[in-house]
């Protein structure tokens, strides 16, 4: 069932404070979570509209998702020496607990 | 991975900015959202849902400690909503098995009944997993910190409690009834949907009998394959009944086919694969095992039917389908070599009952020329033997290409069936050799070296069938004998060729003395032009006679069946004697010490002869050239036999022979005899007839009991066999004090296993006889009895 969702296309992530991200599906589908809203079987609204919207999230933690997201992407399967991912200490504990609610 | 801030963060680190201590919320409001979106799921209306609105929910439900009664709460939405839709779905559907009712009614209820069925499992799995989806972090972390299935395994054996096991309506036995009833139908020939039967197996390879999914634990295995496979039993015993009641064994072994074919299908595209191994053993034990001796044996078209009548195909199915029981093929090996044997003993009866016919004529006609009659005729009879043999071997053989695969196991049977009869025909060796015999002197002309090559090689395929090869060699070495001595054979090459052969198939031991033969006739030529460049040197004054002669090593040689151990001499006339005197003294100057025998009963001679007509030239056998070289003497008008038999001292049974060819025999009536009859007595007169003529200018006088190969009178035979068992007795006892000189001390069951194991490749030996042989050693003192173990032999050095 998971693997009716097209990974083509991209899609729009949207804060809770109104900014716009627009990743390519396949990237955003490293959260098992967005991965699964797009599942066709089911037919959400976010599905239909292709964009989600997150209450709890305010766009500088978002945008730390998405970099997150496109890190991961690019050194996946990566063998050697990869970068660290740097996130500001301040940061830390929310971006955990979102990192929980998408599962990546 | 805690969800919790840490209470000694350090200043830095900001905590989540809504506290979630602080962010209110009630159950019973978020399951009331939840539970109005699950309906809103089962009713496949999901497009104004949000996906992160809800999975949000949950999440914070399960932060909240609501885990527990979320999960529970779920289960009993699940639960209920099935219950519903068996009720209201299922229900209307199900079949009425009612007993009056047709194929074709059947056949739609239940129908319906299986879409009804796919259609709720497929709706229970499309909104199980979106509700899994949604509570993809209830499983996650609810679960798994409680150790409690998840959702989706829950929500499987939701419905397998609550669909197929209805407390009101029996779903799951009405859907085994409809399924094995729709196989049957197929089995009849029905048409029927296999992709819903397929999805519906799905559905039952999909649900477990216990939540943690063991794979032995499906319900397809512990509900439905014991009944499919209960069903099929009854079917294919009865099935089976059936066929053999009604078909041949063509037809029976095609259907079983079928069905094989047929059921393997059916679990490729209706049923699971895993049932496959076991309805095929159903069907393998039903159809084959049970039966299929018996469809074998029938009569008409059985085995032996198929085997007569060459039909390749059949035998082939037959072969798979017995493979599939028996790797070894038992069933068939065994009938095959039955049949085989039967064969061959129906060629075997044809000599059996031709010799019977000569024998009982025999005792009726005069002995001497229909004994001669019958050994012609039993010689093409040994022939035809031959040929009838080889024929069998290549009818099988072909079979055995054709459908056995070229099994080792079969064709080790083929070969066991054929040694059996041919050794039930203590004659065959000799009518092996003869059939060799036969070929190399005249049937191998005209053919190439392929074709020659092949028919020796089916001679060897006969040779390696025969136990007792000490008598075929012995056979062998006389019409061997026979055929370079009077230059019988086509060729060399081919005789080589042969004898290489038998060297391959029993080693060097068997062949050295034909190899010595061999060896001895190039000798003898290089002897004789040798000899014939002494004449030349000497410048001796006797050219009439050219002597071509050939010196034999005795001991290469098989005196005894080629004339007789006795030695034959004869009074040469003079012209011979001088010839022979002069050779025999070039011959010991060469070879000092050697001792020449002269055998005159195995030359020829040619003889110009001047009749009153003309000159003739004539082959005959040294012993009529002796003879006739009595009559050279104009002065002598007629000799009595008493007189020939002083003047020649030719032996009594050689000279009545040649006689008889010089003077009885039609057409080279060379000399007149007085009185005329076919016997020859002491008191008869011969004389020169001048008055001879024949056709031919050139001709042969055979003596009566021709020189060529023939098959041996039964008195022949005695001796043979005598002569057989005398040099077993010899090669037992070396056999005997080799294994005993290399053991010293050899229990008698041991002993006698390692003579048998020697010997074996040249005879199979009679134990009676080595016992006796090892008596006789003790007599002799080579061994001893151990005086504490009487069964024990030592060997005494």
């Amino acid at each position: 069932m998971a693997d009716a969702v097209d990974d083509q296309g991209s899609l729009t992530l949207i804060s809770n404070d109104g900014f716009q991200f627009v990743l390519p599906k396949k990237t955003a589908f490293a959260s098992k979570t967005i991965r699964n809203m797009f599942n066709k079987n089911s037919g959400y609204i976010e599905a239909k509209e292709n964009c989600v919207k997150f209450e709890e999230m305010n766009a500088i933690m978002l945008e730390k998702v998405c970099e997150y997201f496109c890190y991961k992407e690019k050194f996946q399967g990566v063998k050697g020496q990869i970068p660290d991912f740097h996130i500001r200490p301040e940061m830390a504990l929310e971006l955990m607990t979102i990192a929980d609610f998408l599962e990546a | 991975m805690s969800s919790k801030p840490g209470g000694a963060g350090r200043i830095k680190i900001r905590p989540p900015r809504r506290g979630l201590a602080n962010d209110f919320m009630k159950f019973d409001e978020a399951w009331g959202l939840l539970s109005e979106a699950l309906q809103q799921i089962y009713e496949r209306d999901a497009s104004n849902l949000s996906f992160e609105e809800l999975y949000r929910t949950a999440y914070k439900m399960v932060l909240k400690k609501h885990g527990d009664a979320l999960y529970n709460s779920v289960n009993d939405l699940v639960k209920e909503r099935l219950r519903r839709v068996t009720a209201t779905q299922l229900k209307p559907t199900r079949p009425t098995f009612a007993a009056g009712s047709s194929a074709i009614e059947r056949r739609e209820s239940g129908n319906r009944f299986l879409a009804s069925v796919k259609q709720a499992w497929e709706d229970h799995q499309l909104c199980l997993g979106m509700i899994t989806d949604i509570l993809m972090y209830l499983d996650r972390v609810y679960c798994n910190d409680n150790k409690k299935p998840s959702i989706q395994a829950v929500g499987m054996s939701l419905f397998r409690d609550n669909v197929l096991r209805n407390v009101d309506y029996d779903i799951g036995a009405d859907l085994n009834r409809v399924l094995l009833e729709q196989m049957q139908m197929e089995r009849d020939g029905d048409v029927i949907d296999r992709a819903r039967i397929r999805s519906c197996v799905y559905m039952l390879e999909g649900l477990y009998e216990t939540l943690d999914e063991r794979e032995d634990q499906k319900v397809y295995l512990t509900k439905f394959e014991g009944a499919f496979l209960d069903a099929s039993d009854k079917f294919y015993t009865e099935e089976a009944r059936k066929l053999i009641e009604v078909c041949d064994a063509a037809t029976y072994i095609e259907r079983t086919n079928d069905r094989l074919n047929e059921e393997w299908e059916r679990t490729q595209s209706t049923i699971s694969t895993l049932t496959e191994p076991k309805i095929r053993a159903i069907v393998e034990q039903r159809l084959i095992t049970e039966n299929i001796r018996e469809v074998m044996q029938l009569e008409a078209s059985g085995l032996n039917f198929m085997l007569d009548n060459d039909r390749f195909e059949q035998l082939k199915l037959l072969y798979e389908l017995v493979r599939r029981v028996d790797t070894h093929v038992n069933e068939i090996r065994r009938m095959l070599k039955d049949r085989i044997v039967h064969l061959g003993k129906e060629i075997n009866k044809g000599v059996y009952s031709f010799r019977k016919a000569a024998v009982s004529a025999d005792a009726s006609g005069e002995p001497s020329t229909v004994e001669d009659k019958t050994v012609h005729a039993e010689t093409l009879m040994a022939l035809r033997w031959v040929e009838d043999v080889l024929a069998l071997k290549d009818k099988i053989d072909k079979i055995w290409l054709c459908s056995f695969e070229s099994d080792q196991g079969v064709q080790q049977t083929i070969s066991k069936a054929f040694a059996e009869f041919i050794n039930d025909n203590r004659r065959s060796p000799e009518y092996i050799s003869l059939f060799v015999d036969e070929n190399i002197k005249k049937g191998l002309k005209g053919k190439t070296e392929a074709e020659v090559d092949s028919v020796l090689d089916k001679a060897i395929v006969l040779f390696r069938y025969i136990q007792d090869k000490d008598i075929f060699e012995r056979y062998y070495k006389k019409h061997l004998s026979k055929r370079l001595i009077l230059g019988r054979s086509v060729s060399n090459d081919v005789e080589r060729a042969m004898i290489s052969k038998f060297k391959v198939e029993v080693g060097y031991s068997f062949t050295s003395k034909m190899e010595g033969m061999f060896k001895d006739m190039n000798v003898s030529q290089d002897l004789t032009t040798e000899y014939k460049k002494h004449l030349a040197n000497l410048h001796s004054e006797d050219p009439t006679i050219d002597l071509d002669i050939k010196v034999l090593t005795s001991t290469f040689w098989p005196w005894s069946s080629m004339g007789g151990e006795a030695t034959h001499t004869c009074t040469y006339p003079t012209e011979l004697e001088k010839i022979r005197a002069s050779f025999q003294q070039f011959y010991l100057r060469r070879h000092n010490g050697r001792q020449l025998t002269w055998q005159p009963q195995m030359g020829t001679a040619d003889v110009r002869a001047t009749f009153k007509a003309r000159k003739y030239e004539i082959n005959v056998a040294t012993y009529a050239l002796v003879i006739l070289l009595q009559f050279n003497d104009p002065d002598s008008e007629s000799l009595t036999y008493n007189e020939i038999k002083t003047l020649t001292s030719i032996p009594e049974s050689e000279l009545i022979r040649h006689l008889q060819s010089l003077a009885v025999a039609p057409r080279t009536r060379v000399l007149i005899k007085q009185p005329m009859s076919r016997d020859v007595k002491p008191t008869d007169k011969f004389s020169f007839n001048a008055n001879f003529t024949s056709k031919q200018l050139k001709f042969k006088i055979g003596t009566v009991k021709s020189m060529g190969n023939k098959v041996e009178t039964d008195k022949e035979r005695k001796e043979t066999e005598d002569k057989v068992d005398e040099s077993r007795a010899h090669l037992i006892e070396a056999a005997i004090v080799r294994t005993m000189k290399a053991r010293k001390t050899l229990k008698h069951s041991d002993l006698m296993l390692q003579i048998t194991e020697q010997l074996s490749k040249r005879f199979m030996p009679d134990p009676g006889m080595i016992k006796k042989r090892v008596e006789s050693l003790i007599e002799r003192e080579y061994l001893e009895r151990d005086t504490k173990d009487p069964n024990t032999y030592i060997y005494l050095a």
